[in-house]
């Protein structure tokens, strides 16, 4: 009967050679493949991709090894993936956990991720 | 929403119209009937009337024949008489002395014929010669040279015509009084004309005598051809006109005239006599003439009106019979009519019996009345009237027994002193009830099911009318018996129906006190359709629910069986209330009864509330501090079986710490003739005034102010003190639980005063077992997964467990449940797994440390 407190949403845009996607809401189980399908699907025509996750509120195991296999399978075609996440908060908190925010490419803001 | 009981067919009503309707066809008849009679006797009486009428018109023509032949005889007597005295004075005339004109003689001789025959000619004798000179009288003894009778009319004629002649009245000479005068000429030897014998009749005035009266001749008058009254000194006649009219029919009668004074209203009957031509007249007033007849007339018209009124009074005799005997068959037939009437509400056996005595005792006054009837269980019970009517019999069982085995024996009349085992009952009755008058009930299958007995005073057996009564009263009494055991049986059926359909017992919450009442409604004759039910789902959420079939009976019991079902089977599938009602419609079929419905879910973790109504009054939530009342109205919609599911909604709210939440069908604060709003504001205050309180106290409360419920109530009460209730939730292996879960332990434990940041990373980590849980130990199918948080103040604890085994993956697996375990190990103090046969149980342990008491009670 408790709504989820926001719901999950994917707003991919182009940013000079770079597509950025915007997610916003929970990544978990339930939405981390839809993640994982758009990084693989969306990047094919771009030279990098920058996963915003500022406006996401949870992010569990499951939303990491999506962007971990995002990150393998558009490393086979030579893109990059970058991943935004604000330097406070429990997002980040789960990359530094897990050790991945160097192989992640886990940055800031988006500015940085852009640059 | 008022519930309406159906009414029952009213054949008592029935009854009474057709009652009425022969009751005014006979009245008719019977009106029509006494017209025709008292009609018939009017004509008869008319007709009676009429002879007499007709015979008083004879009896006055015949009264008018006699008068004139009266008056003819009167007129042949006075002619006859007058012919006598004419050839007596012939013959005198004939006398020597006379033919000699001896007058001395002549005189000798009229003195003699005077002495031997005084009252002959009383008036006297006298002899003139011709030219008028008296020479003879016998009034005056010297004959005067002056007296002459030469002018005289009689003298005259007599002269002139040679033959004898009557004067008319005159006044005599010699007597001057008034006189009648008869002249005869006398002729001398030689035949010559010598001269005129006269002889004087005095008349003198009549009075009726009472012979005349006898005789029939009052009223007699005689009228002279000069027009006087000989018979009443010579008067003359006024009435002119009549003598002319007299004169000229010669005989007649006159029915209608003034009569010859001129005045009054008479009858005259008249007839000539010749001799002296005068008129003799019988005069007298017609109801004189008339009275004998009108006597008669009366005295017929009496007979007539005595006929008359006997008869009329002998119908009125039988009319006032057939009234009293009607009057007791309408005390009859009220009795009987009253007692279909009581029968038809009666629902129990007793009450049949109860309706049966008072009808007896309605039909005979003086009698004690014992009805004998079998119950439900097939025994046998008594009801009787008073002790009045029954004395010291009516508190002894054994001989009331004995009295009820005679009355299912048979019709019979027992004399209760000839019988042994009855003869107490006399006694008993203070030796007044003599004799028992006994009528089995026999049901349709023939056995007696009760009987009546009646006691009486008399030893007079019953009349067969009266058996007649008491059968019918029997047999409708067995019809009813039958019927209530059946009724009973049925209520009984439907009772345990509807206990068997509502809950035996409430979950069990923490931190919410279950307590509902269901009463049956007043008259308690018939199950209602309230129903309430309360449902804990496994993720630890409350489904309340009440609702009422709009109905009684054994229909609205199972109607409600069903929908209590379907409420129950998808509580457990829904989390909204709205969602539930909107499948309950499915099992709604259209030609159903209606039922409203209230569903209130409450989640104890998260203090949220939702609710819908269809057509149900609004359940109240108290806040137990302030005693703020709030009416969950926002989420109505139409009854089930009329709502469309689109009208179907729900409303949420967040609800204090400390509420009662109360829900309740209408039988509860609904009364006729009062606004239900008042019945709502008046629980609303109860509830506010005394939170806690025992249900029953509460009802109780409300049945006081409002007076005594005719519906059904059902009241359920939920007291919510959910502050320091755990976080424990069973949630499906299936991802798409989880984030529900997260969103009500994130509430959950902001309630818990732990500030947002630590809350995040407890989120994570149970998030974390939950997807072990949910990736590895249920991998194929579906299980279940218990989650269980609590804190203590300083350490949270949580539990994820399942009852599945545990999986191993391969190796990009096993990477990333390591990262998952990882995550939890970093965020958690303890993060132990345990595995075993039974399933995987992961233990999270971690010191609260920044606990954020002042906050609100939830972000």
């Amino acid at each position: 009967m408790t709504d989820p407190s926001s719901p999950f949403t994917l707003q991919s845009s182009v940013v000079g050679d770079d597509l950025v996607v915007a997610v916003a809401g929970e990544i978990d189980m339930t939405t981390a493949p839809e993640l994982a399908k758009a990084v693989e699907v969306i990047s094919n025509h771009t030279r990098n991709v920058v996963v915003d996750l500022c406006g996401v509120t949870f992010l569990d195991s499951s939303g990491l090894n999506a962007l971990i296999r995002g990150q393998r399978a558009l490393a086979k075609r030579q893109i990059a993936l970058r991943i935004v996440a604000p330097a406070e908060g429990i997002v980040r908190r789960v990359f530094e956990i897990t050790q991945l925010t160097e192989a992640l490419s886990v940055v800031d803001s988006l500015d940085d991720a852009l640059r | 929403m008022r519930v309406f009981p159906q009414r029952r067919r009213t054949p008592a009503r029935a009854d009474e119209l057709f009652e009425d309707y022969v009751g005014r066809g006979a009245a008719s008849v019977r009106r029509r009937l006494l017209a025709a009679v008292v009609l018939a006797i009017v004509v008869v009486a008319a007709v009676a009337v009429g002879s007499a009428v007709r015979q008083y018109h004879q009896a006055q023509h015949a009264a008018l024949n006699d008068l004139r032949s009266r008056s003819v005889v009167a007129a042949a007597v006075v002619d006859a008489a007058f012919a006598g005295d004419i050839s007596t004075l012939s013959a005198a005339a004939a006398a020597p002395a006379v033919v000699n004109l001896d007058l001395p003689n002549m005189s000798a001789y009229f003195h003699r014929l005077e002495a031997a025959n005084g009252a002959l000619f009383n008036g006297g004798m006298g002899w003139a010669d011709r030219t008028g000179a008296v020479r003879v009288s016998t009034n005056t003894a010297p004959v005067s040279a002056t007296l002459s009778i030469s002018n005289r009319t009689y003298f005259k004629q007599a002269l002139a015509t040679g033959k004898p002649y009557v004067s008319a009245g005159l006044i005599g000479r010699s007597l001057a009084q008034p006189v009648v005068v008869v002249a005869v000429p006398t002729h001398a030897s030689d035949g010559t004309l010598s001269g005129v014998l006269t002889a004087s009749i005095r008349l003198q005035a009549v009075s009726n005598s009472k012979s005349e009266l006898a005789l029939g001749y009052a009223g007699l008058a005689i009228v002279d051809r000069n027009g006087r009254l000989v018979l009443s000194g010579l008067a003359p006649v006024r009435n002119a006109p009549l003598l002319a009219e007299i004169r000229r029919e010669g005989a007649g009668v006159i029915s209608d005239t003034h009569g010859l004074a001129g005045s009054g209203t008479n009858v005259v009957a008249y007839a000539t006599a010749n001799v002296p031509a005068w008129e003799i007249v019988i005069d007298r007033p017609r109801s004189a003439i008339y009275a004998a007849a009108l006597r008669s007339l009366e005295l017929e018209l009496a007979l007539v009106a005595a006929a008359v009124l006997a008869v009329l009074g002998m119908i009125g005799f039988v009319v006032r019979r057939t009234r009293r005997a009607r009057g007791i068959q309408d005390a009859w037939a009220r009795a009987w009519s009253d007692l279909t009437r009581a029968l038809t509400a009666a629902a129990t056996p007793d009450e049949v019996a109860a309706a049966l005595v008072t009808a007896l005792t309605g039909t005979f006054p003086d009698a004690g009345v014992v009805v004998v009837f079998e119950t439900l269980e097939g025994g046998h019970e008594i009801r009787t009237s008073d002790g009045r009517s029954l004395r010291g019999l009516a508190d002894d069982p054994d001989v009331l027994r004995e009295i009820g085995r005679s009355a299912m024996a048979g019709r019979q009349t027992i004399q209760l002193e000839r019988i042994p085992v009855l003869a107490p009952a006399f006694v008993l009755s203070g030796r007044r009830l003599r004799t028992l008058h006994c009528l089995p009930m026999a049901a349709l299958h023939g056995d007696a099911v009760g009987g009546l007995a009646v006691l009486r005073p008399a030893e007079a057996p019953l009349e067969e009318s009266e058996w007649l009564l008491l059968a019918s009263f029997a047999e409708q009494g067995a019809h009813a018996l039958e019927r209530s055991r059946q009724f009973e049986h049925d209520h009984d059926l439907a009772r345990r129906l509807q206990r068997s359909l509502l809950p035996e017992a409430l979950p069990t919450v923490a931190g919410v006190e279950l307590a509902a009442h269901y009463r049956a409604g007043g008259a308690g004759l018939e199950v209602g359709g309230d129903w309430y039910d309360a449902v804990r789902r496994t993720d630890g959420i409350l489904h309340l629910c009440i609702g009422d079939v709009i109905g009684r009976g054994v229909g609205a019991a199972t109607l409600m069986g069903r929908h209590r079902n379907a409420f129950r089977a998808y509580a457990y599938e829904c989390v909204s209330p709205a969602e539930i009602m909107r499948r309950m419609l499915r099992h709604v079929d259209d030609d159903e009864l209606m039922i409203t419905v209230a569903c209130v879910s409450f989640d104890p973790y998260t203090n949220e509330l939702a609710y819908s109504c269809a057509g149900h009054p609004p359940p109240l939530l108290i806040d137990d501090a302030s005693r703020t009342v709030v009416r969950l109205e926002h989420a109505g919609s139409p009854p089930l079986g009329v709502a469309e599911p689109s009208a179907i909604h729900e409303a949420r709210l967040t609800v204090e710490d400390r509420s009662t939440l109360v829900l309740y069908s209408d039988g509860l604060i609904e009364r006729r003739g009062q606004n239900i709003e008042h019945g709502i504001a008046l629980l609303g205050r109860i509830v506010a005034a005394g939170p806690g309180k025992p249900i029953a106290e509460l009802i109780e409360q409300v049945t006081g102010a409002l007076g005594p419920e005719t519906d059904d109530v059902a009241v359920l009460v939920a007291q919510l003190t959910c502050e320091r209730v755990p976080f424990d939730v069973e949630l499906p292996s299936n991802p798409s639980a989880l984030p529900a879960v997260r969103a009500r332990l994130r509430v959950w434990l902001a309630r818990r005063g732990v500030i947002s940041a630590e809350a995040a990373e407890i989120l994570l980590a149970v998030g974390e077992a939950c997807n072990n849980a949910v990736e590895h130990a249920y991998p194929d199918d579906l299980g279940t997964i218990q989650v269980h948080v609590d804190e203590d103040g300083e350490t949270l604890r949580t539990t994820v467990s399942d009852r599945g085994r545990w999986h191993e993956g391969d190796g990009d697996g096993g990477d990333e449940r390591g990262r998952g375990i990882a995550i939890m190990r970093a965020l958690m103090e303890t993060a132990a797994i345990e595995r075993t046969g039974a399933g995987t149980e992961v233990v999270l342990e971690r010191r609260l440390h920044r606990l954020d008491i002042g906050a609100p009670a939830h972000a």
